[in-house]
């Protein structure tokens, strides 16, 4: 998770990390972002989300909007778990619909 | 999503005078106002000048309160703020609801409050018009959930019990659009 760390003491034994295969995710995967179309946002906003966020040039930004917006979703971002999370989280805060998943 | 200028093309309902010719929300406030209802200046010192008419800041006063009071309250069409991230894995996802959701929450209400302080302001920071535009954005999910907006719109008439929603929702989307367009990315 993106935030390790908690302030708040707690009184229950403390849990050693799970092996990761009891996880239901290959740990070697990479994960993709996934924004879904909806009829809300606004095409500019979307736009503007996508530049903000992850640095895009206007015209890829755009044509992730055309997609999100023609194909009903497109990737925006990949990368390792933690990475994609954060991402996941950023387009959250911006209203948009973001999933992650494994590749 | 919603193309460009959707929000200054609104359905039939307004007639003036005897003409028929359709009246849009846009254009009645640009009428009262005799120029654009809506201007945004970035200015030389990097804040922001806005002018509005003032329907259209009634407006975001009433989505602040709106927004508010549906957070407070958990409203179910809040649930459109927080989309589930791992729609495959139920254990990531809950543990992504436990670390995540407050935050979320929080940086929304923080959001609301930075707006409620400056929606009189006729300058602005770039950081106050972002969180208007984070503000607008969700007031806006909100309600449109509410108002089953489809992809292809809505269709209502002036007196459809669902019009005064219906009104405050595109005057939002008016906001945020002038918004976007003068913000740097």
């Amino acid at each position: 998770m993106v935030r390790m760390q908690s302030a708040i003491p707690t009184t229950a034994p403390v849990e050693v990390d799970q092996p990761t295969d009891e996880r239901s995710f290959d740990p070697e995967r990479p994960w993709v972002v996934i924004v879904w179309n909806d009829p809300i946002n606004l095409m500019d906003y979307v736009t503007y989300v996508f530049q903000k966020l992850f640095g895009y040039p206007r015209e890829v930004a755009e044509k992730l909007m055309w997609d999100v917006h023609t194909k009903g979703k497109a990737v925006v971002s990949q990368g390792n778990r933690e990475k994609a999370e954060l991402d996941v989280f950023r387009l959250h805060e911006h209203g948009l619909w973001a999933t992650m998943q494994q590749d | 999503m919603t193309p460009p200028d959707e929000h200054n093309h609104r359905p039939s309902g307004h007639h003036w005078g005897d003409s028929g010719d359709e009246v849009t929300d846009a254009d009645q406030m640009r009428a009262w106002s005799w120029g654009p209802a809506i201007t945004i200046l970035p200015q030389p010192d990097g804040t922001y000048f806005v002018a509005m008419v003032e329907p259209l800041r009634d407006s975001l006063r009433a989505a602040i309160e709106a927004l508010r009071s549906r957070l407070l309250r958990g409203s179910p069409s809040i649930q459109r703020l927080f989309p589930t991230a791992y729609p495959d894995h139920p254990d990531l996802e809950a543990e992504y609801r436990d670390l995540m959701f407050g935050e979320l929450l929080e940086s929304k209400l923080a959001a609301l409050d930075l707006v409620e302080a400056s929606v009189a302001e006729p300058v602005l920071t770039e950081q106050q018009l972002i969180a208007w535009t984070q503000v607008i954005n969700s007031a806006r999910l909100a309600l449109g959930t509410e108002l089953e907006v489809e992809e292809t719109g809505l269709d209502l008439d002036d007196d459809d019990p669902r019009w005064p929603a219906y009104i405050l929702y595109e005057r939002l989307g008016l906001i945020l659009a002038s918004i976007v367009d003068v913000l740097p990315v």
